[in-house]
């Protein structure tokens, strides 16, 4: 479960990966060919203790999941058939899926107010409300340039091809190489997959380095997170990486290397390094982000005990 | 002059098992010694290459590649994942099938590594065990390379060499093929229910396939397939295949019919695919293989070398029945631990010398039937024994999968038993019929 979810966050991003389980949950409940609604709820429940328990933990998956749980738990008693559990699940899963999209509405209108004529914005996260962003705000006919820091080869392929075929503007610069442009840049945009109890950004691998260089430079980041994102319990420190050995032939000479080359999936950034954190409620600095994130974690304690069986 | 030709062989088979050189080099190396000790001129060198099988594999090779390009292999696994519906039974059935129907026009190691990734990322989401699909894969395209004159190398230097017919293969091998194949998914799935059976009473399951399925389907989606291109390759597929069914009719070789296939598919999608490119996937080491081993049996047979093996089969001889076993059972387990191209390639015209020796014998075919029945089905006894169980192995490795010798040898040699008692039956009943 961890490595497909992994695999589809890395290739859709996190909205695109719980649309995903939102479709696939109310798929498998009608390929379900139990009668027995008991047992369903039985397995539902196996699931959703899986989906807890994903190495890393999807913050905003966990938080519709565990909601969905709850609803449908509330109405146990007046299912008789499967059919009625299948039609009160696909509801349920129609009405977070407005939700979603509400929220993340909210987040593009709130970006889309920060770009501005003669803006030169780098984007370096593979985040669909960013791009979201860029698309709207180049629709409203403001004239800005965007500044592509390349990554992972297929999530800069997918930004690529994503302004190329809305005519934006664009350049590419390998992420190691930004500090010859930097002075051009005004504005940083990235996406967030969660915020961590230990005020740590969880984004895509590199984003920790792009942070690191603009923020010396006091060029204003700003960060998309909607706080369905964050994550609601303790964090341990974990990097999730991928270790694989390689043989690599050099040119066409007989020596053939053999070196151990490790993968980081993702990057933690600190709340503190970026300028503006952009959530559904608008624009906050971080102190502000850090006393919303205390309290609704404060908010949550019994969700937590509910979901988790243990205080975390 | 015996001495060196047999050394060569020798040393030659020796070097193959172990890998430890180049297989293309070892062939040339000794094609090279065998000029240079004038066993052979470099005139009897060059005739001994047989330049049909070079032209068949050649132009295969193209219709291999732009099959690859196509994406024809894309569209096929991804419309088996949705058919599966995740169901571990159905993703090793409908793969195994696909796999099987490929290799029977396709050359079958490509055909392994056009579909392994796909059923990979299914099987490993699924539970179902993915060492035991990598193996059934490799054992099915083995199993389909061995019904046709073009699905496998050994089978392609036979009928080329016999001057057997695409048809002819079919008819004589479709009936044992049919019942290996359908003995062999059975065995499969009586040994391997508990990681193959249905998962539609599972949610977290059902829940995980839907979303590799989804994930598959999205790739794919990407990929942005040209319509044109697939239809066109699938087309001159079915051309190609027609043209050998109907072979003896048109009166051209099959290695005309083969290039003829290749360069016209080339000529058609010249604007679409780029025939330099093409040029560059064709397995030239592997030709370069043929015309060197095509060399070191035409030394074996310039010096006799060949009508001693012969004389020695043929002892059996007195006994027609014993003398097919002895070839379906000794080639077919040589087959499982050495490369089964050379050893065709050095049977075919020791069967000619057999052949000769017992004129007026009833079924006299029925050797060609045994030597390509052993050769190819013998290849899934162990790991080494056939190309496409080399680079399954390999392409699994890619995904976290490490099979080893005995993993394969477990699974493959029951089923080459198998495999070659039905295939003594089939050749007993044609015998006694």
């Amino acid at each position: 479960m961890s490595e497909v979810f992994l695999n589809i966050e890395a290739d859709l991003g996190t909205t695109g990966l719980l649309m995903l389980v939102f479709d696939m949950i109310v798929k498998s409940a009608k390929d379900y060919k139990v009668q027995d609604v008991e047992k369903f709820y039985d397995q539902l429940q196996e699931l959703i203790c899986m989906v807890k328990n994903t190495k890393p933990r999807i913050g905003i998956v966990i938080y519709y999941l565990s909601e969905i749980w709850d609803q449908m738990r509330k109405q146990k008693a007046k299912f008789k058939t499967m059919g009625n559990v299948v039609a009160a699940l696909e509801e349920i899963v129609k009405e977070k899926i407005k939700e979603t999209e509400v929220d993340a509405n909210r987040l593009v209108e709130y970006g889309v107010d920060l770009v501005e004529d003669e803006d030169s914005i780098l984007v370096q996260s593979h985040s669909k409300v960013v791009l979201r962003i860029l698309e709207k705000a180049w629709q409203q006919g403001k004239k800005f340039r965007v500044v592509v820091a390349e990554q992972e080869l297929e999530k800069t392929k997918d930004n690529i091809q994503f302004l190329y075929e809305r005519k934006i503007p664009f350049t590419v610069v390998p992420e190691f190489m930004l500090s010859h442009i930097e002075h051009e840049i005004n504005k940083v945009f990235l996406g967030a997959l969660t915020l961590n109890n230990n005020y740590c950004f969880v984004t895509d691998a590199g984003t920790s380095s792009v942070v690191a260089e603009f923020h010396q430079e006091r060029i204003p980041i700003y960060m998309f997170v909607v706080t369905k994102k964050f994550s609601l319990w303790e964090n341990p420190i974990t990097h999730h990486t991928y270790k694989t050995v390689q043989k690599k032939i050099e040119k066409r000479t007989k020596d053939i290397l053999t070196y151990e080359r490790i993968k980081f999936s993702h990057d933690r950034v600190n709340l503190d390094s970026v300028d503006w954190v952009i959530t559904e409620k608008g624009k906050s600095i971080p102190k502000a982000v850090r006393k919303m994130y205390q309290e609704k974690f404060a908010e949550y304690q019994e969700w937590r005990k509910n979901h988790f069986c243990i205080e975390m | 002059m015996i001495a060196i030709a047999v050394a060569t062989f020798l040393v030659s088979m020796i070097l193959l098992i172990f890998d430890w050189i180049d297989k293309t080099i070892i062939a040339l190396t000794g094609a090279l010694i065998l000029i240079l000790f004038k066993v052979l001129t470099w005139q009897e060198a060059i005739q001994s290459i047989d330049f049909e099988t070079i032209t068949l594999l050649l132009g295969l090779m193209f219709v291999v590649a732009i099959s690859q390009h196509s994406g024809i292999f894309s569209w096929l696994n991804v419309q088996i994942a949705k058919k599966s519906k995740g169901s571990p039974l159905a993703v090793f059935l409908l793969f195994s099938a696909l796999t099987f129907f490929a290799s029977t026009v396709l050359n079958n190691a490509t055909v392994v590594l056009l579909i392994i990734p796909v059923a990979l990322s299914l099987a490993s989401g699924l539970g179902l065990n993915s060492k035991l699909l990598v193996i059934g894969l490799a054992i099915f395209s083995n199993i389909g390379g061995t019904l046709t004159l073009i699905g496998d190398p050994p089978n392609t230097l036979i009928g080329v060499q016999a001057g057997l017919s695409f048809g002819e293969f079919v008819m004589n091998l479709a009936i044992p093929i049919v019942a290996i194949t359908i003995i062999i998914v059975g065995y499969f799935i009586a040994t391997n229910w508990s990681s193959l059976r249905p998962i539609s009473k599972n949610i977290p399951k059902l829940f995980v396939s839907n979303m590799i399925i989804q994930r598959i389907c999205y790739q794919y989606a990407a990929k942005k397939l040209d319509k044109f291109v697939i239809a066109t390759t699938c087309l001159a597929l079915f051309a190609t295949v027609v043209a050998f069914v109907f072979q003896p009719q048109l009166a051209l070789s099959v290695g005309v019919i083969g290039m003829a296939s290749g360069i016209f598919l080339s000529l058609i999608l010249s604007k679409k695919i780029q025939f330099l490119g093409l040029i560059k996937e064709v397995e030239w080491d592997s030709l370069l293989f043929f015309a060197g081993l095509f060399i070191q049996v035409g030394a074996l047979e310039k010096v006799g070398a060949l009508s001693m093996i012969a004389n020695f089969i043929a002892s059996f001889s007195g006994n027609y029945v014993v003398l097919l076993m002895v070839i379906v059972w000794g080639i077919g387990l040589a087959s499982s631990f050495i490369n089964n191209i050379p050893l065709i390639a050095l049977m075919i015209p020791v069967i000619f010398d057999i052949q000769s020796k017992l004129q007026g014998q009833p079924h006299l075919d029925l050797l060609w039937w045994a030597l390509a029945l052993g050769g190819c089905l013998g290849g899934n006894g162990t790991i080494i024994g056939s190309s496409s169980g080399i680079l399954a192995i390999d392409a699994a490795k890619k995904y976290g999968i490490k099979i080893s010798f005995m993993d394969f040898f477990k699974v493959g040699m029951p089923v080459t038993l198998i495999s070659l008692t039905v295939a003594s039956i089939y050749l007993l009943i044609r015998v006694y019929s």
